[in-house]
């Protein structure tokens, strides 16, 4: 006879049994699909607008849905994509795009030169409130015109020389004419290689369609995307084993070594992206005395800062924002640490008792955190007392960083030009070094002036030469960005920067 | 009437109990406005981080009316919540109740299911250890429990994860759950989380009944029950399991407050979209008026259960009904 309490017991067993056994999937939505994990959620925030993305969660779908003018390879060169060439007047201040023919948007309409003057007229428009303004300052929307058809001029007061370059970032994607911001709200429409049937803001993931009419014959590769985020980054990992993705975009550091011994799993790493910098403005003291900035360039072991937080994977930083491997790099060589020599910088400086100041940092970056405190052990060996001041990281972008003197950053991989200029140059909006130099602007607009590549290169390595001698930022390592993708996947490359994924060559195997 | 009383008695309670919680979610109101409104910068700059531009945030000031002082934008939200309008994201201006609704659903089944999974994976190793008292099952069972109790659930988590997800895969790593899933992948995309937060929650109430247990063993029913000839399985189950019970009731109430808690981190390292990881989402998008109708909402939740336990605990327990 069997009593109650004990068949009660074994019904929950039986059911903790059943949950237990493996069950197959049996169609969950986008089983079939390429699956694609990000590492941040954009909640509310997330949007089909390319004019006000935050860059998170969106870029898992607006490179998916939407295609721009040009597309920036690995060294940040322009790919042609809706524009098939680009020309630039005799006196630089005009540029001449040919676009595509026969491409079409995702409600059917033909893509022309109006969709593109739209498009940039509305990022520069304020009422659109996008990031754009202040990135693409130099364009007049009065001065963007269609030629014909297919055929659109931008005008500028000043010649702009990396013109395509320039005006490609994770707001230009090319919207349809006259599309509205808050028609984005029901589904993106853009001429990209996945189309959205529909998009559900909240949903735990999105799935994204295979653009049939794509304009590049034979892409993208994979049927469906289905996009989700996962936040944690083990469970990033394990998701990649238990095959919930297919494509992490980023892995965390500290899984690497656990994955990178599993054969279901390919680990796919950049060199050089982000530039991690430690911060100090050049017009406050002690960092207003130029050999202050050196002694504490010189006692950081660049080397042993890759090793601990980037587990050696970074690449070696010599204070210019270009990264070293990079072409246009002022040099390969990355300083030796000097503590003596440091230590005899800071004497010669008035401070032979070395100096104290607060340096403030948070987790907001992977690594950030991690660099700022191996710092403070390097710098107390040539008698720099650091006190290290750990902001909260939900307000550290917009109350601490570029309010406090002494201070750590990171910057998303950008082009050379750009990213001597971004935090850098005397009107830049963020310049976390107060590095307000004429002749270091000057240099930089004569590089803008300069159509001739090489002598180009030349004038922008003499700029960083400049930063890396004399200015505000320590720039000891450039962060990669990892990748995990399951084994049965190819097609996958990832980009230095986060802001240009890129998933029609995907495919993966069933 | 005896009986008469004893109704109006615990409606008395009732009201009394239910203003005290409405003051209590007025404090609550204050603080969670207040701390934010304390918060460097405000609601525009914090919302737009980085890529804040000044016509950006002239226009999101006007949008949250922060040209207006802070008593008054606090006084309009409260009207608002009083008249159940908790207002609208920042971000998508979609009401809040529609972004939470559908979310706080899950986490009530996960907590629910996760409730249930906790009563075997507290009672059978406590039945067991107290029938072996001072064996070294017990003190087995004893040493597992301390560190159960000490590991955080963000652990736990982990540990379940590698385990049964990388190591043995059994279970799914994320657990998204959608509208009109099969319950059988239902079930299994739950399991992680629920478990992870059933560990939790019997290790706290193990204890507690492994020493229940023991003393309704010694007791002289039980012994009695003993002389009479029943099986020591009747005993157990039918005399020594339903009087060992009761008292452990306090650290259910407990335990429930703490699901309220414990599924913001379980959530979020399931990434399961549920009222936790809407929290935190909207805690690092700066998306205020979510983040403070969350903290609301999970005040809410757990004043409400203990008010129940309370009216629950009186209700069968006549001496503290009489004190009240």
């Amino acid at each position: 006879m069997m009593r109650r309490p004990v068949f009660l017991l074994l019904a929950v067993g039986a059911i903790v049994v059943s949950a237990l056994r493996p069950i197959p999937a049996i169609g969950a939505p986008g089983d079939e699909c390429v699956k694609l994990v990000g590492h941040a959620a954009s909640g509310e925030k997330l949007s089909m607008d390319p004019a006000v993305n935050t860059a998170i969660e969106d870029l898992l779908y607006l490179p998916n849905i939407y295609d721009a003018l040009v597309d920036l390879d690995a060294s940040f060169r322009p790919v042609p994509v809706l524009a098939e060439s680009w020309q630039q007047s005799p006196d630089g201040r005009q540029w001449t795009f040919r676009l595509r023919r026969g491409v079409k948007f995702h409600d059917g309409r033909d893509f022309t030169s109006a969709d593109v003057v739209y498009t940039f007229k509305r990022l520069l428009d304020p009422a659109t409130a996008s990031g754009a303004r202040a990135t693409l300052g130099f364009l007049d929307p009065e001065q963007i015109e269609a030629v014909d058809s297919h055929t659109v001029r931008f005008t500028t007061k000043q010649p702009v020389v990396d013109f395509p370059v320039a005006t490609r970032n994770k707001f230009t994607y090319i919207i349809p004419n006259g599309m509205k911001s808050e028609d984005f709200a029901k589904r993106g429409i853009g001429t990209g290689p996945f189309l959205q049937e529909s998009f559900t803001l909240g949903a735990p993931f999105n799935i994204l369609k295979r653009n049939p009419r794509y304009w590049q014959a034979g892409f993208p590769k994979a049927e469906c995307l289905r996009t989700s985020i996962v936040g944690e980054p083990v469970t990033r990992a394990a998701a990649i084993l238990s095959g919930d993705a297919d494509v992490v975009v980023l892995v965390d550091m500290a899984t690497v070594p656990n994955l990178s011994k599993n054969p279901k799993v390919q680990l796919l790493r950049t060199g050089g992206a982000s530039a991690m910098v430690i911060a100090m403005w050049v017009d406050t003291k002690p960092f207003n005395d130029k050999r202050v900035r050196q002694a504490l360039k010189l006692v950081i072991d660049r080397k042993a800062i890759n090793d601990t937080v980037f587990l050696g994977m970074g690449e070696l930083g010599n204070d210019s924002p270009v990264p070293p491997s990079n072409p246009v790099a002022y040099s390969t060589e990355i300083p030796k640490r000097d503590v003596a020599k440091a230590k005899a910088l800071l004497t010669e400086a008035g401070y032979p008792g070395g100096i104290q100041v607060d340096l403030y940092s948070s987790t907001n970056l992977p690594g950030m955190l991690g660099i700022a405190q191996a710092f403070v052990q390097m710098a107390a060996e040539a008698g720099i007392r650091i006190n290290l001041v750990q902001a909260p990281p939900a307000t550290y972008w917009s109350e601490t960083w570029l309010k406090v003197p002494f201070m750590t950053s990171g910057w998303a991989a950008r082009p050379p030009a750009e990213a001597l200029g971004v935090a850098y140059r005397k009107t830049a909006k963020w310049p976390e070094t107060h590095w307000f130099r004429d002749d270091y602007d000057a240099l930089l607009d004569r590089a803008d002036g300069t159509a001739d590549p090489a002598r180009r290169a030349d004038i922008l390595k003499q700029a960083q030469r400049m930063l890396a001698e004399e200015g505000g930022a320590i720039i000891p390592v450039f962060a990669p960005v990892i990748a995990g993708v399951r084994a049965e996947c190819s097609g996958y490359v990832p980009h230095p920067s986060l802001n240009y994924l890129d998933f029609k060559s995907v495919s993966c195997k069933r | 009437m005896a009986g008469d009383r004893r109704v109006r008695g615990v409606v008395r309670l009732v009201v009394r109990r239910a203003l005290l919680a409405a003051l209590t979610l007025w404090l609550v109101s204050l603080v969670t406005f207040w701390s934010i409104e304390a918060m460097p910068g405000d609601a525009a700059t914090r919302f737009l981080g980085r890529d804040a531009t000044p016509e950006a945030v002239a226009r999101l000031r006007e949008r949250l009316h922060l040209d207006r002082p802070a008593p008054e934008r606090y006084g309009r939200w409260l009207a608002g919540i009083v008249q159940g309008d908790l207002g609208p994201s920042l971000a998508s201006n979609r009401p809040v109740a529609v972004i939470v609704g559908p979310r706080l659903w899950n986490t009530l089944t996960l907590a629910g299911l996760a409730f249930l999974l906790h009563l075997p994976v507290a009672l059978i190793p406590a039945a067991v250890a107290a029938l072996n008292r001072d064996r070294p099952v017990d003190h087995a069972i004893a040493a597992v429990n301390l560190i159960a109790v000490s590991l955080p659930s963000f652990l736990i988590a982990t540990l379940l994860l590698v385990g049964l997800v990388m190591i043995v895969p059994v279970f799914p790593a994320v657990s998204s759950v959608y509208p009109g899933m099969p319950p059988a992948q239902r079930l299994r995309a739950l399991a992680l989380p629920a478990l992870t937060l059933a560990i939790v929650m019997a290790a706290y109430a193990l204890r507690m009944l492994r020493d229940n247990l023991v003393e309704v063993l010694d007791s002289e029913y039980v012994r009695m029950a003993e002389l009479k000839g029943l099986s020591q399985r009747r005993i157990l189950l039918r005399h020594a399991l339903p009087n060992a019970l009761g008292p452990t009731l306090n650290i259910t109430a407990l335990n429930v407050a703490y699901l309220v808690s414990g599924v913001v981190i379980v959530e979020k390292v399931f990434a399961f979209p549920g009222f936790g990881t809407t929290l935190v989402d909207s805690i690092l998008v700066s998306d205020t008026p979510v983040v403070q109708a969350c903290v609301l909402i999970a005040a809410a939740v757990y004043i409400a259960a203990n008010l129940l336990a309370d009216v629950g605990a009186l209700l069968f327990h006549p001496r503290l009904r009489e004190a009240a």
